[in-house]
């Protein structure tokens, strides 16, 4: 299909010109990815990749008039003069400063934004730090503001998008996949935004170059730093600080970002007695970019993370009543040639190294001796790394085509620790594996209003003998110049599955990866997903989009998992459908940006295991979810934020009943035990929740720094919402989340 | 345009009120929880019948709640004989409130069965509109040896090794009450321990009393193994759990063990 595509001769173009260049922070001279391309008078766009170049070949003329846009600068126009078959651009956007006079600057739609894939929402790091968040800015949470992207609860920031599990989503920053990206419990996450370039989210019906997930991509990108000055940011709030600093270095440029929590030196160093637990997190993530000549460029990324708990409840002599000690981390690394083999021609290859390790050992009555078989509660260790090398060629070889050729290579290996010895599962698990494979894509303008990108993923998995092959197709529709549809199917395929055990649902810290083996089949999911978007005018967007996504195989932990002695005790396997309605209105009036979004959604599953094999909806499921979000600069010194969601409550499978056995027989004491006789898999459902979070930024200069002083109220109007059912014998049925909680943070840029 | 504004709230207003819905479900039915334990050797003492209560029930105190199933017609049989069973009605002696043995079952006063290794038990229990059904086969007899027999402070560790086989689901390990030194396996007040390995180490810590102490071992059949491994399943947020079902429209358990014990030198 794709070749039959490929040919292809796109007549409607006639003879073309090739338009390439790049587009930079006109200051810092920073490379500005999933930047806006737009050739005027032709009507078609494109978009910068991850470095910040771009190449498109459109229908010939003497002049073109491009305009190069992203969020927070001044929108770039040129007008270029045709001397032969090229044009290239240097787009040096410049930052716009915050004045009440640039509204209409910053009132850019983000119409081209999207490029030609459905479902997607690009984010600039300016736009994560305008929205109200306790304590501290963060990609996720603020992810899960919009339509699509769901959370389970305050306590964790994995993200659930449409109905997807967690693990169902690739998370990649600068190419590099991340396992785990919680911090604090999942209370927000690993990527600190001063360190963001961008990011992108592709929810459903994502093309070819992406792969390995059944769901939908996170596509996250290292700001590089400033080329031009060396600069920096320093941020203090309750409960952590971090650093950021950034400067030229060579011929290309460095950041560093250091982020640690204080409370346990406040503690232990300082002796201010806090309620806390002894925890520590802390998180350095770096980046170093050299532009090698005009056409070769190399950059590193390394990011590392941990979080460490010791937790013990009350010792006497030498017994432990309680103690929970965990940690969990993530390393990355990897390095990145960027080569422009020719004006329409850029290869990108990363090798990369990631690896994530989670462990949790908690015990009860314990003696400070080690004895098997004792009560220790749960021990759960698991690592997961991975080497991998991937390359990719973009390619622009006649008018109308942009080709993406890939090829891909990834060893994973893995370790466990249980309270179980996992013996019955290590020969099937416990050995490397690998995942390989080819895509190729190519965007086909069929005419001036309709763009086609057919796709093809070819993997093979180590543990299976046959290749899978999983067709992709995105199309694009200029219905009208202010409306656009987009559509996006495909099959997608999953080796690898994480999940929580059963006890952590609440909180995101410590996975467990599986790679599938004999026993379990991969997953797989068949998804469609269309967007139409319009411009109502400029600056203003409204997006209506629906999905549905088939999923086989899909796997589950089960509760005792660690008990099991093959894969597929580890798992439920059965089969899911998501699939849902969501809208979007988007306000970028400048000073007033607004964004009002409401999602309608299912997921269902089926497991023969659950209830005879019955329908059963996600714990995750939630049928309604609309979210606010109001950001408002009232002046050069004040900006006011607000964010509202509401959401019907979360499905959990409650208590029905209870019965007590109370004995086994006349001459064995037991202790009596109380049962409960539990509805059909998430059967009931929690109240509506609803929450309410402001936040209010004072920036004021202090010699020749800038300083902001951030003030956020969590949970303004201090709904305890529902976190989960209790057992029935308190006063409250559920457990709940917090109350309102005022934050202040300090931040000071120089 | 304030038409137009009410029209967006009417909608909104009504998304909401839509998820405010919540229609929970509720418990339908009888449910019958079967209590009984039949230990090789030993002569049968008793099955008892209970329903489950609705959390509103629970709340206002499970103990004293009791719900016994009573009149119900309940049999057991040991594949050659069948056995009617009565039901006790009697007072339990020396417990304030007062309360009764009724949804206790028993043998009739002329009936005596001694629970039989290898063999498979069934019991029926038929009240209006429901019959619960449930079977357990007795586990063959073990031998418990002690790998090391004398527990020394604060050094050497009491290590038993029990024989094996395939009706065998898991060991209890416990003290014997009426023994006048009973060892504590736990500080949490529990003195059982449950292994599914047929060898078991028992730190000396354990044994707080020094003399003589005598540990038994039930192995138990595969029904209580499920017991025991299910009970960690359940509502994630919630320390209560629900048992994969042994018995037939009904929920409890019926199990069979086979006996054997050791006695133990604590200096």
């Amino acid at each position: 299909m794709i070749l039959c595509l490929s040919l292809l001769p796109v007549a409607s173009f006639g003879q073309s010109v090739l338009v390439h260049g790049s587009a930079r922070d006109a200051e810092t001279e920073e490379p500005l990815p999933f930047a806006n391309v737009v050739f005027v008078r032709q009507g078609t766009g494109t978009t910068t990749n991850r470095l910040g170049y771009f190449f498109q070949r459109i229908q010939r003329s003497d002049t073109v008039h491009v305009r190069v846009s992203y969020v927070g600068y001044r929108t770039f126009d040129t007008l270029l003069i045709r001397s032969s078959g090229e044009m290239t651009i240097a787009a040096n956007l410049r930052p716009a400063s915050v004045t009440m006079e640039e509204v209409e600057v910053l009132g850019q739609s983000k119409f081209y934004d999207k490029g030609s894939y459905p479902s997607a929402i690009v984010f600039q790091s300016k736009e994560l730090t305008a929205l109200p968040s306790p304590g501290e800015r963060d990609l996720l949470r603020s992810l899960q503001r919009y339509p699509g992207v769901s959370f389970q609860s305050e306590m964790s920031s994995n993200i659930y998008v449409r109905g997807g599990s967690p693990d169902q989503t690739l998370i990649q920053l600068d190419g590099i996949t991340v396992y785990n990206p919680s911090h604090v419990f999942g209370f927000f996450s690993m990527f600190n935004v001063d360190a963001i370039k961008a990011a992108k989210i592709m929810k459903g019906g994502f093309p070819a170059e992406y792969g390995t997930r059944v769901g939908s991509v996170l596509d996250v990108l290292s700001a590089e730093g400033d080329r031009s000055r060396f600069g920096g940011k320093a941020s203090f709030g309750l409960i952590n600080g971090s650093v950021f600093l950034n400067g030229p270095l060579g011929r290309g440029s460095w950041m560093v970002s250091v982020r640690r929590s204080y409370m346990d030196i406040l503690t232990n160093t300082l002796g201010i007695p806090l309620p806390l637990p002894d925890y520590f997190f802390h998180d350095l993530h770096g980046r170093v970019t050299q532009q090698l000549d005009d056409n070769n460029r190399l950059s590193a990324t390394i990011l590392n993370n941990l979080d460490d708990l010791d937790f013990v409840s009350e010792k006497n002599n030498d017994v432990i009543d309680e103690a929970v000690y965990s940690t969990w981390s993530n390393r990355l690394i990897g390095i990145e040639w960027g080569c422009s083999l020719s004006s329409s021609a850029f290869l990108r290859t990363i090798v990369s190294n990631s690896s994530y390790h989670g462990n949790l050992d908690a015990t009860q009555n314990v003696l400070l001796v080690s004895f098997p078989g004792g009560s220790r509660l749960i021990n759960y260790g698991n690592r997961l790394e991975d080497l991998s090398i991937k390359s990719e060629l973009e390619w622009s070889p006649t008018t109308g085509h942009a080709a993406k050729l890939g090829a891909f290579f990834t060893k994973y290996n893995l370790a466990y620790s249980t309270n179980a010895s996992f013996e019955g599962i290590k020969s099937e698990v416990l050995r490397d594996y690998s995942i390989g494979g080819v895509l190729l894509q190519d965007e086909v303008g069929l005419t001036d209003k309709v763009t086609v990108t057919p796709g093809l993923r070819i993997t093979k998995y180590s543990k299976r003998d046959d290749p899978y092959f999983e067709p992709r197709i995105v199309a694009g529709i200029r219905l009208a110049p202010t409306l656009l549809a987009k559509i996006g199917s495909g099959v997608y395929q999953q080796w690898i599955n994480g999940g929580q055990p059963a006890y952590f649902l609440t909180f995101s810290g410590i996975d467990f990866w599986f790679p599938v083996g004999q026993s379990i089949r991969p997953s797989k999911s068949t998804q469609i997903s269309a967007d139409l978007l319009w411009n109502v005018q400029p600056g203003v967007d409204f997006t209506v989009s629906a999905y549905n996504s088939k999923i086989e195989n899909l796997v589950e932990l089960r509760p005792n998992f660690e008990e099991s002695q093959n894969l597929s005790g580890v798992f439920y396997s059965g089969r899911g459908r998501n699939f849902g309605l969501e809208a979007m209105l988007e306000v970028n009036r400048g000073v007033l940006r607004a964004m009002a979004g409401y999602t309608l959604s299912w997921a269902n599953r089926w497991f023969d295991d659950i209830d005879d094999g019955r329908e059963f909806p996600a714990r995750h499921d939630k049928r309604h979810v609309l979210d606010v979000v109001l950001t408002y600069r009232a002046s050069k010194t004040w900006e006011f934020s607000l964010a509202w969601t509401f959401s019907s409550g979360q499905a959990y499978t409650g208590i029905l009943g209870y019965y007590e056995l109370d004995q086994l027989t006349d001459s064995i004491s037991a202790s009596n035990t109380l049962h409960s006789v539990l509805s059909d898999k998430n059967a009931f459902r929690l109240p509506y929740y609803h929450r309410l979070d402001l936040g209010a930024t004072k920036t004021f200069d202090y010699d020749s720094w800038k300083l902001r002083l951030r003030i956020d109220v969590y949970n303004a109007y201090s709904r305890r919402n529902a976190l989960g059912a209790t057992t029935g014998f308190s006063d409250d049925p559920y457990y709940r989340l917090l109350p309102i909680i005022p934050t202040i943070t300090l931040e000071a840029e120089f | 345009m304030a038409l137009r504004m009410s029209k967006y709230w009417i909608v909104i207003s009504a998304l909401t009120l839509l998820s405010c819905e919540v229609n929970n479900p509720i418990l339908e039915g009888t449910n019958v929880v079967v209590e009984g334990f039949l230990i090789s050797g030993s002569r049968f003492e008793k099955v008892r019948l209970r329903r489950v209560v609705t959390p509103g029930e629970a709340t206002q105190g499970l103990r004293d709640l009791n719900a016994p199933v009573s009149n119900a017609l309940v049999s057991i049989s040991d594949g050659m004989s069948t056995y009617v069973l009565v039901e006790d009605t009697s007072e339990i002696p020396n417990v304030r409130p007062k309360r009764t043995n009724h949804g206790t079952y028993r043998l009739s006063a002329q009936d005596s069965m001694v629970i039989t290794s290898d063999r498979t038990y069934e019991l029926v229990a038929v009240i209006p509109n429901l019959v619960v059904r449930a079977s357990t086969k007795t586990p063959t007899p073990i031998t418990v040896t002690a790998l090391s027999t004398i527990v020394n402070h604060p050094a050497e560790n009491v290590r038993l090794s029990m024989t094996k086989d395939s009706t065998i689901g898991g060991y209890l390990i416990v003290t014997a009450i009426d023994y006048s030194q009973p060892i504590n396996f736990d500080y949490g007040g529990y003195n059982y321990l449950y292994s599914s390995s047929s060898e078991v180490v028992i730190p000396w810590k354990h044994f707080l009393t020094l003399g003589v102490a005598k540990i038994y071992v039930y192995a138990f059949d595969r029904n209580y193994d499920e017991y025991v491994r299910n009970r960690k399943l359940g509502n994630p947020t919630q320390s209560l759990y629900e048992l994969e079902d042994v018995i037939e429209n009904g929920v409890g358990i019926f199990a069979s063990a086979a006996l054997d014990s050791i006695t133990v030198s604590v200096q």
